[in-house]
């Protein structure tokens, strides 16, 4: 289908991957910073047994697990770009890099994450128990 | 051919003007350590964190209890090398974090050299905050006991 909205994707979607991928880097970080200062700010509470175990009960709930699976989803693309952004800044691939991006955003990222995310599915929010 | 890294890469051309260049001198070779330290730790912290992933949420210990308290504990102090790992990670996670946050507050465009460094100092007091809570949570808490050969935990001030 050559609609003008597919058309405008074609172009722009392989023009700009280099700048949208500074952008995920940037706020996905900027997010697992907020993530790591809130998750040591719980470990706090090792202090606190009881509260400590209070708190994971309460992170055990579906809410938090479908949180962590976003964690995952973001930290997967935080990895793989910050590798992609590494092999460009090296010269390696340099001709391909937009290619690259969605080789990495798709290929490798998607699969890592479902298979990260279905297990924590299946333990986590659907409680089943090998 | 634009390079678009993250900001700080040695090779591109500064884009900060005539601040940037009159200290060029001084910070050129601190900006190159920067940028391989924040590589380095990101590829530290890709095995590391495939290592928590899977500690904390595929054991069988975590599958059937879930995490708790007792489990933790049982891990600090059957296995040295879970405080050893734990404390790197925290540490190495939080100058990856920091500095990250760092180059992008510098890299927003003419930032001269005082509030450079004002964000540099607050962002090493936060992160020495943060390491230090993480670290007082292990070393020196009363409600983390030894274990005994059964490997419960002796004496447990719950």
């Amino acid at each position: 289908m050559t609609s003008a909205i597919s058309l405008t994707i074609r172009k722009y979607g392989w023009r700009y991957a280099g700048n949208v991928a500074f952008w995920i880097q940037r706020l996905s970080g900027v997010a697992l910073v907020l993530y790591l200062i809130l998750h040591i700010h719980t470990i706090r509470d090792l202090k606190n047994p009881d509260t400590f175990d209070q708190a994971l009960r309460t992170f055990s709930k579906p809410l938090f697990k479908l949180g962590e699976i976003g964690l995952l989803a973001t930290v997967i693309l935080h990895a793989l770009n910050g590798i992609r952004l590494t092999m460009v800044d090296m010269g390696v691939g340099l001709t391909k890099q937009r290619q690259m991006f969605w080789y990495f955003a798709i290929g490798i990222g998607a699969v890592m994450f479902l298979a990260g995310a279905i297990p924590m599915f299946i333990y986590g929010i659907l409680n089943w128990h090998a | 051919m634009k390079l678009r890294g993250m900001g700080v890469s040695p090779m591109r051309p500064s884009k900060h003007g005539r601040d940037a260049h009159a200290t060029r001198k001084t910070t050129m070779y601190g900006r190159v350590i920067n940028w391989y330290l924040q590589r380095i730790t990101g590829a530290a912290l890709l095995v590391l964190l495939i290592m928590h992933f899977w500690v904390e949420h595929f054991t069988a210990e975590v599958r059937t209890h879930g995490l708790t308290f007792d489990i933790i504990q049982r891990r600090f102090f059957g296995n040295p090398w879970f405080v050893a790992v734990d404390i790197t990670f925290l540490l190495i996670a939080l100058y990856h974090g920091l500095n990250g946050v760092r180059n992008i507050i510098f890299d927003f465009g003419r930032v001269n050299k005082p509030f450079r460094v004002a964000v540099t100092v607050v962002l090493i007091l936060l992160g020495l905050t943060l390491a230090w809570w993480g670290i007082d949570a292990f070393r020196g808490n009363q409600h983390l006991n030894p274990l005994n050969p059964k490997g419960t935990a002796v004496a447990s001030a719950r």
